[in-house]
């Protein structure tokens, strides 16, 4: 996948996770064995022969994986959007926001103009919202999210993507359309 | 070597790189600045918040934080217990040299000599606020965002 930064929103956000299901099983998700440890391990107890039941079995499990799935990067990305939310309120700017949805432990990147991250006030309140998102993501779903904030300027976009940060919204670019729509 | 050592040989060393003239290819280690200065703060902040009971659970180092609060990192451990136990402005500043550490290789390591002095203001509230009374450093119910 190019390292380009796609324009946002719900929709978009959805159309993502959804192209990336597959990816799922591939991992441990909010407290579930990998699906192909636990079949593997249901296989070597299933003595009765029951090929259905078998089956029945995996693709409950492939689910229930999936719904933990959605449920829990809708949460990352309503949780992100919150903090962007936030900080426009208080009229501080976001440029860019990146997710990697699909780790076992979600993580996001949120970017802003290098003078923000000077400003005393703005650390402070931007981390106590960030702060609050994390507490309520874990009591959620007793896992963590690791979300922080990041300087734009020389900002390697390829590094994110090729750490695990698959999906981008240049929320600066779609601002400026915004605008400019109004005129 | 006691934690609260540890911090402050850590702290000497980033002002160290900070203000003298100790340079590699012409460029000072704003970078590393930042990176020891985050060391320095969970020495500081461990020394000062730990022991600690939570969820009754007596911890006097940070794998029994982990345990208590039944978090998979010792990472996310460390900050919950400071978001816990310290007020906003010290919490805050503790997450933004975390970041600052961990997430300057997305930035190509590319530190200004403003951001390496906000870190050592940053750490230097950090030592104040760790030799200040517990009491006078606690959260409190104002410091929450509010809208």
């Amino acid at each position: 996948m190019n390292p380009e930064i796609i324009e946002g929103g719900t929709a978009l956000f959805y159309k993502y996770i959804i192209q990336h299901q597959d990816q799922v099983s591939k991992h441990y998700i909010d407290g579930y064995y990998h699906v192909d440890v636990v079949a593997e391990a249901y296989s070597q107890g299933f003595k009765d022969g029951k090929e259905s039941g078998k089956k029945d079995f995996l693709e409950e499990m492939r689910k229930n994986t999936l719904e933990k799935f959605f449920r829990r990067a809708t949460q990352v990305y309503v949780l992100t959007k919150t903090v962007v939310e936030f900080l426009n309120r208080n009229k501080y700017k976001v440029d860019s926001i990146y997710l990697d949805v699909l780790a076992q432990c979600p993580r996001v990147i949120i970017s802003v103009n290098d003078s923000l991250l000077i400003d005393d006030d703005f650390v402070k309140s931007s981390y106590a919202k960030i702060f609050e998102m994390k507490r309520i993501f874990s009591e959620l779903f007793d896992s963590n999210l690791d979300m922080g904030l990041v300087s734009s300027g020389n900002l390697n976009d390829a590094l994110l993507k090729a750490d695990g940060f698959g999906y981008s919204e240049n929320l600066a670019i779609n601002e400026h359309k915004k605008t400019r729509g109004k005129k | 070597m006691s934690t609260r050592k540890q911090g402050e040989r850590n702290s000497k060393l980033s002002n160290i790189l900070f203000t003298e003239n100790i340079t590699f290819e012409g460029k000072k280690f704003y970078d590393w600045v930042i990176t020891i200065s985050f060391y320095s703060a969970i020495h500081f902040l461990e020394d000062f918040i730990l022991p600690k009971t939570i969820n009754l659970q007596q911890c006097k180092n940070l794998n029994e934080v982990k345990s208590a609060y039944k978090m998979p990192g010792r990472h996310e451990a460390r900050e919950r217990l400071v978001w816990d136990n310290m007020n906003t402005e010290i919490a805050a500043y503790y997450s933004w040299l975390d970041n600052k550490s961990r997430f300057s290789r997305y930035t190509t390591y590319k530190v200004t000599i403003t951001e390496a002095q906000k870190a050592q203001d940053y750490l230097n509230k950090i030592i104040t606020a760790c030799a200040l009374p517990a009491a006078t450093v606690a959260p409190t119910a104002g410091d929450q965002p509010t809208t």
